[in-house]
């Protein structure tokens, strides 16, 4: 038992229920791996003084044999910008992030399941950004973690929480989980309400979790699904994990796999692209029938999301634009605000006439494939202030890079899911499966082969890379 | 004409700053144009693809009433 940080959920909550481990035994090893290796990594920014009392009354409920929630003692940290009635929400700003102390829907559905909050986890400012700093990455401390939910996913891949809350607008679940050797799930567009975090860009923004398996990611999505009242996207269905688990044993046998050659195989580093293709020859081997196409129509993508991403975060900001307050954010995160007044009404309606024009021609592919699978990511985890990669001798920005696989997903707001497949220079390497607008059974189903032929990812030795 | 020794002539209703409500002083509007470049560059990109006849994906749904 004294490996039990290293457990997904699954295993965790039958542990609990039998009485093998107490709710309080299992948050002291979470909070003994935090002191260990938290001054060196920086994942959290806040911890739950009420964690303890929470997991006291947890042991007592278990003990009773009372009617309890399916997380009942389980620890899971929350992405900075989900508001939290017991813990200070930030958004990752120095400025006044303006949240009011009430349970974000998602953070509340976990926490009426049983959920222990476990502490806040460090993001990029106003979730505009890639690298979450001062985090690192637990697998090379002068890494980055990836982000906008970098602490998220260096707190899974270090033992330091169950799992973890993130939100996803162009890539900020999927890539701190690639670059950490996480699982991570932006499902369908509507699924886990939004309300109570700390709005990025209304249409593109997504909540999700990342966790150590895909049984877990599937868990925590299908307790965090359905009706939000407070968030006008939410589509009020609720996802069945028993149908979850039912496809997730379904196996690669027969499954439809897509690769869509153009744009998601585009300026692969070589150690990603050949951890990618040996995972999608073992799907391929497994049973899997492999379809490749192209859409061309991805070439002009980028433009859309910047036109809606930074006109959306603009108008959020428009207020401390207009009060000078963006002179105290990071300057990174300054510029991109400020920079959404360039984005014009027509080219803001030409970005999301663009989203229906793809969405419809993914929507014919996905009539006779199940997913669609690439790399997560083109690269691995970069060095902290490295500005640029070199990818088939072409030089290019590692912030352009790490989000141009993940951010049509957000586009389509179709469920995604970064699961790891291997390594390149000693670094996670992650793969990503699409699926239609709520095809997570498929998503999930394709997932879950994957986790089986290749493994789970180790988690980071927080021991050895102290040394 | 405009008076060349006026301390603060009116701003050209050409002026491109002042045509799109840009209210930064000259210096950080453009650092913050020269960063936007490459971004424009995509945008730009974005209004030349033609797309024949695709309702944006923003559908406005009147507020209140019975479900």
């Amino acid at each position: 038992m004294s490996e039990l940080w290293k457990e997904p959920i699954t295993e965790l909550v039958a542990l609990l229920r039998t009485g093998k481990v107490s709710p309080v035994t299992l948050l002291e090893t979470y909070l003994e791996r935090i002191a260990a290796a938290d001054g060196a990594l920086e994942a959290y920014v806040h911890l739950n003084e009420g964690a303890r009392t929470q997991a006291e009354a947890a042991h007592k409920a278990l003990r009773n044999g009372d009617d309890v929630g399916p997380l009942t003692g389980i620890p899971i940290a929350i992405k900075d910008n989900y508001a939290t009635s017991d813990m200070p929400t930030t958004a990752g700003s120095k400025v006044d992030a303006g949240v009011r102390p009430v349970d974000a829907n998602a953070v509340a559905r976990l926490r009426a399941a049983g959920a222990l909050l476990i502490g806040k986890t460090r993001m990029h400012e106003f979730a505009w950004g890639m690298e979450t700093p001062p985090c690192a990455n637990p697998f090379d401390l002068t890494r980055v973690p990836g982000g906008s939910s970098g602490g998220s996913g260096v707190a899974v891949a270090a033992g330091m929480a169950a799992a973890a809350l993130g939100s996803d607008t162009g890539g900020s679940i999927r890539i701190p989980a690639s670059m950490c050797g996480t699982v991570g799930l932006k499902p369908t567009f509507g699924c886990i309400g939004r309300s109570g975090i700390v709005p990025h860009s209304w249409s593109l923004d997504h909540a999700g979790p990342l966790t150590t398996s895909v049984g877990d990611a599937a868990l925590l999505t299908a307790i965090m699904s359905g009706p939000d009242a407070g968030d006008p996207g939410s589509d009020g269905r609720q996802l069945d994990f028993g149908a979850l688990k039912s496809a997730m044993d379904g196996g690669a046998t027969g499954l439809r796999v897509g690769l869509c050659r153009n744009h998601f195989f585009d300026g692969i580093t070589p150690g990603v692209a050949a951890e990618v293709e040996r995972t999608i020859n073992a799907l391929s081997a497994a049973g899997a029938q492999v379809t490749e196409f192209t859409v061309p129509a991805l070439s002009v993508g980028l433009g859309a999301i910047f036109a809606i991403e930074l006109a959306s975060s603009t108008v959020f900001h428009d207020a401390r634009l207009r009060r000078g307050e963006v002179s105290n954010f990071s300057p990174d995160v300054r510029l991109l605000v400020e920079m959404g007044r360039f984005v014009t009404g027509s080219d803001y309606l030409k970005a999301e006439s663009y989203r229906r024009h793809l969405g419809e021609i993914f929507a014919e592919y996905f009539e006779n494939i199940d997913v669609v699978v690439s790399p997560t990511m083109p690269l691995v985890a970069w060095e902290k202030g490295e500005r640029q990669v070199e990818i088939d001798g072409v030089p290019e920005s590692v912030l352009a890079v790490s989000w141009r696989l993940t951010y049509p997903w957000n586009l389509l707001g179709l469920p995604a899911i970064s699961v790891p497949c291997g390594q390149s220079d000693g670094l996670p390497v992650g793969i990503q499966i699409a699926g239609p607008a709520f095809g997570e059974a498929k998503v999930m189903r394709a997932a879950a082969a994957i986790e089986t032929l290749i493994g789970r990812y180790p988690k980071a030795n927080i021991e050895t890379t102290h040394q | 004409m405009s008076d060349p020794t006026d301390p603060d002539p009116p701003t050209s209703p050409l002026d491109p700053a002042h045509l799109l409500g840009l209210d930064l002083d000259p210096e950080r509007l453009y650092e913050v144009a020269a960063a936007f470049e490459d971004i424009r560059k995509s945008i730009e990109a974005l209004r030349e693809y033609q797309i024949d006849d695709a309702h944006p994906a923003v559908v406005f749904r009147p507020i209140g009433g019975e479900p």
